[in-house]
């Protein structure tokens, strides 16, 4: 007993170490899937049938499904912008990566700029 | 005994028929039923307020009452703590829902669900007595609020401030759940008092016990926003709904520290009474840090709301500091001030969501000088500013003064001076903001010309954006007057002392929960004289001025003017470059974060 | 921040966090003097008092009910996260009609692979409602069963197409159906309050004498049970759903 739950401990291990060190997100659904299975096993041999039940289907079925899905969506979104920028029509947003964060620092106590290059007061909006 | 799982259960019942039935429903009508069940949970909390007054009330849910001492089932231990934290809980949620009436668009009923499952969440974590219901309860806060955040999920950043939000959060919820298992392994028990007496009566040696409580509060910590776990919660908020970012900042960030809180002195206090310096030493380290981190990145934003959520960091280290004080009378003083916070930042968020309302926008230059059609709200943030600023009769001045007596009595003076900076530097950041906006003060814009393009902004509400209605303004109103008026009388601040006294009685608790024995008396509390402090918060007003003006009128400052500004970015950069937005470096920080307190535990606690 | 800066910092921490992990970990008491206090009682009280076999469902549902029940709204919250966060504000009404989405085969499924998947989905539903009414007397319970349940409609869709997945779930209903699993939980916990007792106390009819384990012995704890399954199916399936439609008709839509 004691040896297998060693074993099987040893087998999350190294499949849990696969799964974080697996780069292309294809192949890492399946070795997360894999890692799945062999935690509901884990959970089977450390006697909670129950616990396997539910890893068996959520672990080994859902959570890759619903990752391969956003991969895919992710890859069909890609393939579609880039066909569109090869035929530029309309300007798209562009979303940078500096998300939330409104990128560097500006101490709101500068010096005045000089007048050329302040902005007309009330720049207006642009219209949405 | 009808009350008691009300707070938790209304909510959720309410919020499931609203998901059932709310598509059939025209929207005044789920407007209606989200505000009723909001203050019907703030009354019960209010009698349960009341209720318990005299000695905490023990609720066993299903019966399940200890035998032996030993605790088979989940119980709520609700003292007048929790109950008036939920009470204030209930409270912001109401004025949340006041402020988006039809305003806020709304997908079928699914906002006011979330919102309502948000409450439900907070509420079982001020009043329950127990680390794996506690921990329930916090992730359940944490799946709605993750959800709640990235309501506006067409844009881009809300879905990557969501996304930030729920990484974080999942990763302290582990190792949360980690101390949770270690303290059940250990001593088989998960009740707060049967752990704390089993961990006092076969203590486990070695470290295990400081590395369990470091664990279990770590996810807490994450939600608190304590340095440098903090970084999820700027890109939360200024992505977040105004009116999910009035309950973020308002109580959620609270209930980390409260948690906190909560578990030490109801478990570990006793097992690690021996070297409660030790843990003094860290609460006061994280809040210090926190107070200068928050506070300075709080004067460098622009961007009212990131601003207001620094600000939050800020004052959650002054509470972690109150915390740290490891003592009744801090922990009194932390409650009053964070019933101040609560209240004034949710009205300050009010201020914000009607900018945002009228003019789509809540960046600093942007807004320039357009406020003045808007002078009610800039005197609404005027208010907020010297209500951070600790500004009597603001609440958050008495809170103030009673950590500082208390401090002082316990031989660390410096901590009054930490609490100040906290004000200074959060309140001359609104003030700078409040001139340029509501009286057109100072520049029109940044001196860098490639400054990055503000954050993009799309209104929340629909309809009219001439007129600000009634339902937005006048919560904001409530909750600032709220904040002056609540801890005016002397009868607020003692029930609060005595509040402290009893949750700090770690003792009198576990038998009063395993052997229902009533507590010993609350000793005659003393509240700080409030009089002989009045100097702190003029000389936070003024030097906040005096800092708010110096940014809008950088001229002044004549020819010390580019040596100052380029000391000061110099020493700012190395924080600001740790905001990168990107998930990965936060994550690396909480880490090293877990890694360094615990470190410095387990130095601290060598026998 | 550059990776390796990043990475340094990430294993600098990890590595403390691993041996404060370690530290405390060497301090647990081992399997042979475990503080087992809490599972010999609940084994004897389970029996004898709810009339139920397994320990595990009569800590879930009564015990410590009301843990579950935030549980289960963490899923339930969950899901309707899920749903806000991929819901279609751009899709036009239009686009959404029947024929503009014929993804065909989500997979390029053999005739023999159909047969089997739709031999299997029958036992498959079969099996769970199995796992979920069994909940009290064997492994297994409304969580366990209810996902197994939830797999039922994806092996049609593996089998079929998604629009055989869209026919035999609605949206709509399922919503209801969820919203109505997770209200009832609070509900029968409700229910004790009207009869004088505390919340979640397990008010129903319990089995009679120490033998008298069945099906419906365990009082509350058959019905939240089976409230728990509907909720568990009903939510799981939506989020498969919405997972589902999120990909195949924002691929139908941008091609």
């Amino acid at each position: 007993m004691i040896g297998m739950q060693l074993a099987i401990l040893a087998i999350v291990a190294a499949a849990g170490g696969a799964v974080v060190f697996t780069r292309k997100p294809g192949e890492q659904v399946v070795g997360a899937s894999f890692f799945g299975l062999m935690l509901a096993l884990m959970f089977f041999i450390f006697q909670a049938p129950d616990v396997a039940l539910s890893q068996l289907v959520i672990g080994a079925v859902a959570l890759p499904l619903m990752v391969l899905l956003a991969i895919a969506k992710t890859r069909s979104t890609q393939m579609r912008q880039d066909h569109e920028r090869e035929q530029p029509r309309k300007p798209e947003r562009e979303h940078g990566r500096h998300g939330p964060d409104e990128g560097r620092f500006s101490p709101p106590d500068e010096e005045r700029p000089p007048a050329d290059v302040r902005q007309p007061p009330g720049r207006p909006r642009e219209a949405r | 005994m009808w009350f008691p799982p009300l707070p938790v259960v209304i909510p959720l019942i309410v919020a499931a028929s609203l998901v059932a039935i709310g598509a059939y429903l025209p929207r005044r009508v789920l407007d209606l039923v989200a505000c009723a069940t909001a203050a019907s949970v703030f009354a019960i909390c209010c009698h349960l307020v009341a209720a318990s007054a005299d000695q905490p009330i023990v609720y066993w849910f299903g019966g399940w009452r200890p035998e032996h001492r030993f605790a088979l089932g989940i119980c709520f231990v609700i003292d007048q703590a929790g109950a008036g934290l939920a009470a204030l809980v209930s409270l912001l949620v109401l004025a949340a829902f006041l402020f988006s009436w039809q305003y806020f668009e709304s997908v079928k009923s699914l906002y006011h669900a979330l919102m309502l499952v948000f409450l439900a969440g907070m509420c079982g974590m001020c009043l329950t007595g127990d680390l794996f219901n506690l921990f329930v309860w916090f992730e359940l806060m944490s799946a709605s609020g993750v959800a709640l955040c990235g309501y506006k999920s067409e844009e881009f950043g809300p879905l990557q401030g969501a996304l930030n939000f729920a990484i974080l959060n999942t990763l302290g919820a582990y190792l949360s759940l980690t101390g949770v298992a270690i303290v059940y392994a250990s001593v088989g028990a998960l009740n707060f008092a049967q752990a704390s007496a089993s961990l006092a009566a076969h203590d486990p040696g070695g470290w295990l016990v400081p590395i369990a409580f470091l664990f279990v509060i770590s996810g807490f910590l994450v939600k608190a926003a304590a340095f440098p776990f903090h970084f999820w919660l700027a890109d939360a908020h200024a992505v977040a709904p105004t009116p999910v970012c009035i309950l973020f900042s308002g109580v959620m960030v609270e209930l980390g520290l409260y948690a906190a809180a909560r578990v030490y002195w109801s478990v570990f206090a006793i097992p690690l009474a021996a070297h409660s310096s030790v843990t003094g030493a860290l609460f006061l380290t994280i809040g210090t840090l926190t107070v200068i981190v928050g506070g300075i990145e709080c004067f460098s934003q622009r961007h009212l709301k990131r601003l207001l959520a620094f600000s939050t960091i800020s004052h959650t280290g002054v509470m972690f500091l109150g915390v740290g004080l490891l003592s009744a009378d801090g922990l009194g003083g932390t409650a009053i001030y964070l019933l101040g916070h609560g209240l004034v930042k949710g009205g300050l968020f009010i201020c914000a969501g009607i900018l945002l309302h009228r003019f789509r926008s809540v960046d600093e230059f942007e807004l320039h000088g357009k406020g003045r059609e808007l002078p009610w709200t800039g005197l609404l943030l005027l208010l907020g500013a010297l209500g951070l600023a600790g500004m009597p009769p603001f609440a958050t001045f008495f809170g103030e003064g009673q950590l500082a007596d208390s401090a002082r009595r316990h031989g660390l003076g410096w901590v009054s001076g930490v609490m100040m900076l906290s004000g200074i530097l959060t309140s001359a950041a609104v003030l700078r903001i409040g001139g340029r906006i509501f009286l057109g003060w100072g520049l029109r814009r940044p001196f860098d010309s490639d400054e990055a393009p503000a954050i993009p902004m799309e209104s929340e509400t629909h309809g009219g954006h001439r007129n600000t209605p009634g339902t937005m303004w006048l919560p904001a109103l409530a909750l600032i007057a709220g904040a002056m008026a609540v801890a005016l009388a002397p009868s607020v601040r003692i029930a609060a002392l005595r509040a402290a006294h009893r949750m700090e009685d770690t003792r009198g608790v576990t038998d009063h929960v395993l052997l229902g024995t009533p507590m010993a008396a609350v000793p005659e509390v003393h509240i700080a004289p409030a009089l002989g402090e009045l100097w702190k918060p003029a000389v936070n007003v003024a030097c906040a001025a005096l800092l708010a003006l110096a940014a809008l009128f950088p001229r002044a400052l004549g020819r010390a003017r580019r040596a100052v500004v380029h000391a000061i970015e110099r020493a700012i950069h190395p924080l600001r470059a740790m905001h990168t937005g990107r998930v990965g470096d936060y994550v690396a920080w909480f880490i090293l974060g877990v890694g360094v307190y615990g470190a410095m535990l387990v130095f601290g606690y060598r026998r | 921040m550059r990776h390796p800066g990043r990475m340094g910092i990430f294993f600098t921490g990890a590595a403390a966090v691993a041996a404060l992990y370690a530290l405390s970990a060497i301090r647990l008491p081992g399997p042979e003097d475990v503080r087992g206090e809490y599972m010999r009682i609940i084994n004897g009280e389970c029996v004898t008092f709810r009339h139920v076999t397994d320990a595990v469902t009569a800590v879930n549902f009564d015990f410590r009910g009301f843990d579950t029940l935030g549980e289960e709204f963490i899923l339930f919250v969950s899901v309707m996260g899920t749903l806000v966060l991929l819901r279609q504000t751009d899709a036009k009404p239009g686009a959404w009609a029947p024929d503009a989405l014929s993804p065909g085969r989500a997979v390029g499924a053999s005739d023999a692979l159909r047969v089997w998947i739709l031999a299997m989905t029958g036992p498959t539903v079969l099996f769970g409602i199995y796992t979920v009414i069994h909940g009290q007397l064997t492994p297994g319970g409304g969580f366990q069963g209810g996902v197994i349940l939830a797999t039922a409609p994806l092996l049609l869709y593996l089998a079929e197409s998604f629009d055989v997945f869209r026919r035999i779930t609605s949206h709509r209903y399922l919503e209801i159906v969820e919203a109505v699993g997770a209200g009832a939980y609070g509900v029968i916990g409700l229910l004790a309050l009207f009869r004088g007792r505390e919340f979640m106390a397990n008010i129903f009819h319990l089995g009679k004498g120490g033998n008298d384990i069945n099906l419906f012995s365990g009082g509350t704890i058959p019905v939240i049970n089976a409230a728990v399954g509907i909720e568990v199916t009903a939510g799981f399936v939506l989020l498969l759903y919405a997972f589902l439609q999120e990909m195949l008709e924002r691929k139908e839509a941008g091609s």
